[in-house]
This record gives C-alpha cells, sequence and structure tokens, in this order.
C-alpha cells in the first residue's frame, strides 16, 4: 500500500476519536482556566494535564527504546523563542475572548456554535494578516532562525532538551519524560483526589467518578476528564508512530498550520502564494520569503486530521443529543468572536502554533516552547477574562 | 451544594437569557446579576452551552453556596434555576 495513503488513512481515523475526546471530554484550555479563576474547579484541567502526562511519559519510552530514533523525533521539533511568549499572549487573550482554545473551537464550532465558526473566519483572517504583513515586514523568519536560546548557542538549530542535558544518553528522553510527564501527572491525579475528597465531604458521602461507563460509550454522558486526556495521548502516540513508520518523518499534533492550508485553499485561485510579490526587509538582515506561505508546505496529514476533527466533534455531539446551530442572542458577539479569531489567529502564527502545536507538542517535542509558551497564555486568557468581566 | 429539585417550580424574580453564547459568559453574565438581586430572589438562567452547565455553574455556585437546580428543556439546551440565599 502506498505510504502516503496509509499514513492519511490512519490519522484520519486519529482525527475522529480526537474530535470525540475533544467533545464528549469538554478539553478546552479557556474553559479549564476561567473554571480555576471564577470558582477553583480544576475538572477540566485534569483532563489537560492527564493528557500531557501520559503522552509525555509515552513518547519518552518511544524514543529511549529506539522505536522512533532521536535523530527522527528531533527532524520535527520547531524551533523556540522570544516570539513563544509574545504569540502566547495574543493568542491567550484572542481565545479567551471566543471561549476556546484553537482545540476547544472545533468541538464547539461542531456542536453548532456560529459564534465559534465566526472565531474560525476571524483566524483564517488573522493568519492572512500576518502571512502578507507581519511576517515579511519583521522579517520573521529570520528571528526564527537566529534566536533559538539554547541549543543555538552550541552551534544547533532546534532545543531538544534531552541532548541539551545529557548528550546522545539513549536514557536522555525518558529522564525528560519523566520530569515534565511525571510531574503533569501527578498533579493530576493529586487534583482529582482532592477534587473527590472536596464533593464527599459536601455531599457526607464517598464521591467517585468513573473514568469510563457504558453511559460515555454510548455517548449519553460526558467522559471524564481523564477518559479523554487518555484518548488525547492516544492520538498523540498514533499520530507520531504513523507519520515515522509509514513515511519516516515524526510529526507531531497541530492545528495552527492546517487552517494556514486553509486559506491558501481558498486564496490560490486568486493569487500567486508562492511567488514573490513584493519584498519588505530591514537592510541589515538577510534577504529571506515574501509571504509566509512560502515555507510552509499546503498538503499535510494535519489537515486532514483537523477535517476528521471536526467530523468526529459534530458526530458525537449528534450521538449525544447536543448538537444544536446556536445564534447568539447578542449580535455584538459575533464581532467579539471575529476580533478574538484575528488575535488567536495572528499569536498562534507568532508563536509557530497554538495550545496544541506549541504547548503540548512544544512537550512532546521536548523543546523550550511548551514552557515559553505556558505563562503568557494564562496571562492573556486571565486578562481576557478580567475584561469581559468588566464589560458584559 | 447539591441541585435541590424544589426550585423547578418556583417563579424567577429575574431572567437572563444568554443563548448560544459560550464560556465565560453564560456564568460571568449569571454571577453579576445574582450580584445585584436581593437575598431570596431567583435568578433564571437559558443557555445552550453544556460544558457551562456540567462544569461552569456548578462549581461557581457550589462556591457561591446558592442552590440550583438544572433542567433539560431540549436537545442541548438547559434552564437554570438560582435562589440567591444571601
Amino acid at each position: 500500500m502506498n505510504p502516503y495513503f496509509l499514513e492519511y488513512a490512519i490519522v484520519g481515523i486519529a482525527g475522529l476519536i480526537f474530535g470525540a475526546a475533544l467533545e464528549r471530554g469538554r478539553m478546552c484550555f479557556v474553559l479549564a482556566t476561567n473554571n480555576i479563576i471564577m470558582a477553583k474547579d480544576t475538572k477540566i484541567l485534569e483532563g489537560i494535564l492527564w493528557a500531557f502526562g501520559i503522552s509525555v511519559l509515552a513518547f519518552g519510552i518511544i524514543e529511549s527504546l529506539g522505536i522512533v530514533p532521536i535523530q527522527a523525533a528531533v527532524a520535527g521539533v520547531f524551533p523556540s523563542g522570544w516570539y513563544d511568549l509574545v504569540g502566547a499572549l495574543l493568542f491567550g487573550f484572542g481565545i479567551g475572548l471566543c471561549g476556546a482554545c484553537m482545540s476547544g473551537l472545533i468541538f464547539r464550532a461542531g456542536s453548532g456554535f456560529t459564534q465559534n465558526w465566526m472565531q474560525l473566519f476571524g483566524i483564517l483572517v488573522g493568519t492572512i494578516f500576518f502571512a502578507f504583513l507581519i511576517f515579511p515586514l519583521t522579517n520573521f523568519l529570520y528571528w526564527i532562525l537566529h534566536t533559538v536560546p539554547w541549543l543555538a548557542l552550541k552551534g544547533g538549530l532546534y532545543d531538544y532538551m534531552p541532548h541539551e542535558w545529557f548528550g546522545n544518553a539513549i536514557w536522555g528522553p525518558f529522564v525528560v519524560a519523566l520530569i515534565f510527564g511525571g510531574f503533569f501527572w501527578a498533579l493530576g491525579l493529586y487534583l482529582t483526589k482532592k477534587r473527590f475528597a472536596k464533593i464527599s465531604k459536601e455531599r457526607g458521602e464517598q464521591y467517585k467518578e468513573p473514568i469510563i461507563s457504558w453511559n460515555m460509550l454510548k455517548f449519553k454522558d460526558a467522559f471524564s476528564p481523564r477518559l479523554g486526556g487518555l484518548l488525547f495521548a492516544v492520538v498523540a502516540v498514533i499520530v507520531f508512530l504513523t507519520s515515522y513508520f509509514t513515511v519516516h518523518k515524526a510529526a507531531y499534533m497541530g492545528v495552527t498550520t492546517p487552517y494556514g492550508s486553509f486559506d491558501a485553499y481558498i486564496l490560490a485561485p486568486f493569487i500567486n502564494l508562492f511567488t514573490t510579490v513584493g519584498h519588505y526587509k530591514a537592510s541589515f538582515l538577510p534577504k529571506i520569503s515574501s509571504n509566509w506561505f512560502q515555507i510552509v508546505p499546503v498538503a499535510i496529514p494535519m489537515t486532514l486530521l483537523v477535517i476528521a476533527t471536526f467530523a468526529g466533534a459534530t458526530t458525537t455531539a449528534i450521538l449525544g443529543g447536543e448538537f444544536k446551530w446556536r445564534v447568539p442572542k447578542r449580535k455584538i458577539m459575533f464581532l467579539q468572536n471575529f476580533i478574538g479569531g484575528i488575535l488567536t489567529g495572528v499569536g498562534a502564527r507568532i508563536a509557530l502554533g497554538c495550545n496544541i502545536g506549541t504547548l503540548w507538542s512544544g512537550f512532546l517535542m521536548f523543546s523550550w516552547a511548551g514552557l515559553l509558551f505556558l505563562p503568557t497564555l494564562v496571562l492573556g486568557m486571565y486578562l481576557a477574562l478580567k475584561f469581559q468581566q468588566a464589560i458584559w | 451544594m447539591p441541585e435541590e429539585k424544589n426550585l423547578e417550580n418556583v417563579k424567577p424574580d429575574e431572567t437572563l437569557d444568554v443563548m448560544g453564547e459560550t464560556c465565560p459568559i453564560p456564568e460571568a453574565m449569571a454571577h453579576k446579576k445574582l450580584n445585584k438581586m436581593k437575598a431570596g430572589q431567583v435568578l433564571e438562567v437559558y443557555t445552550d452551552h453544556a460544558a457551562a452547565v456540567e462544569n461552569s455553574f456548578p462549581s461557581m455556585l457550589n462556591k457561591l453556596n446558592y442552590p440550583y437546580c438544572v433542567t433539560k428543556t431540549g436537545p442541548g439546551e438547559f434552564t437554570i434555576k438560582i435562589k440567591k440565599t444571601s
């Protein structure tokens, strides 16, 4: 069988599972953050911590056992730098305004929330804005290639913590995975235990939530956060292994660049995206591409993953009796979501990815991207929540 | 505080329609409205955001210690009655 066909087929199935996990597990970073700030509730965060913890540990084992050789894993690692901090702040504020992160958007739009379709439209516009204005005007590629904070100092291009810390030791990825993945999973387990204890105390009886139940499998009940998190991890592992064993390129989860692919598909009949149409650059910087579309491949398996994720989320919303076209009574919410979507798109492009591609996959890559992205992402979401509490 | 089903038939003093809107708008606007209401009054919220009904509202109302009652009124549609107690 053609390895590319096989890769696309498996990634498509993984996307359906990812969509189900998102929609049924309510896996949204904005929802998790808002619930913590407004009500000190950690339920959604627990699912995200399970996803991060299990997947990071799994990737460490896969690389240390040589199932995917370190060289292949490193080939897919993004660079990281100041742009992660700046992009995450804009991105965090944008998703906060829309009430949905890049992955939460998929399950909300897939459940029929029209304001999140407007967010998606804003993301497409924001990506074009980045591609033709911010990218050439700031000579963005130069910064990506020349501001990698750690490994670049040693003459390398990408950040790969196991190599930085332990050289070529085969156990390096596992130790780094144990530090980060172990921390995330332990924190998730602790928060779940603490929440159960609190509810038990309030109700005066032992409280527990099953990880999985028949009603969850029949889509009657929402998934437990732990099941949602587990499925997230399974999908990331499937995508990583599939891409390596089919086309020998280890791919990490990402949903931002596919939105750029959608832009390319829409714009391609009208303008030539791939030739130099104007060149802006500071004179002291080297000549580079004139728009972002010139440096990214348009046909990538992750684009199919995003489409399949939409399909998976819509299917489970229908099966769960929750699909409905929802139009906000206050039409100004469309404007808020459009503006939020533009910030989401621009921020995600500046940070080279979103809460999936840069934050989660950053940890899966054992790069600094996830750590750099996290603090300003949370700050952006916090500011957006406070802003909305003030104006509405 | 667990749900109080006896609120189901109580006539609301105030209503809030946040249909079609996602978090944090439903719970943030409900919180703001509750702040302006008097103790003993009941607020009825119309929402179709299941994630808010399952997670955000119960946690916020437990923290405020306000009794509430959720009724499913249609596919993905809910009303939440909340009694402001203090």
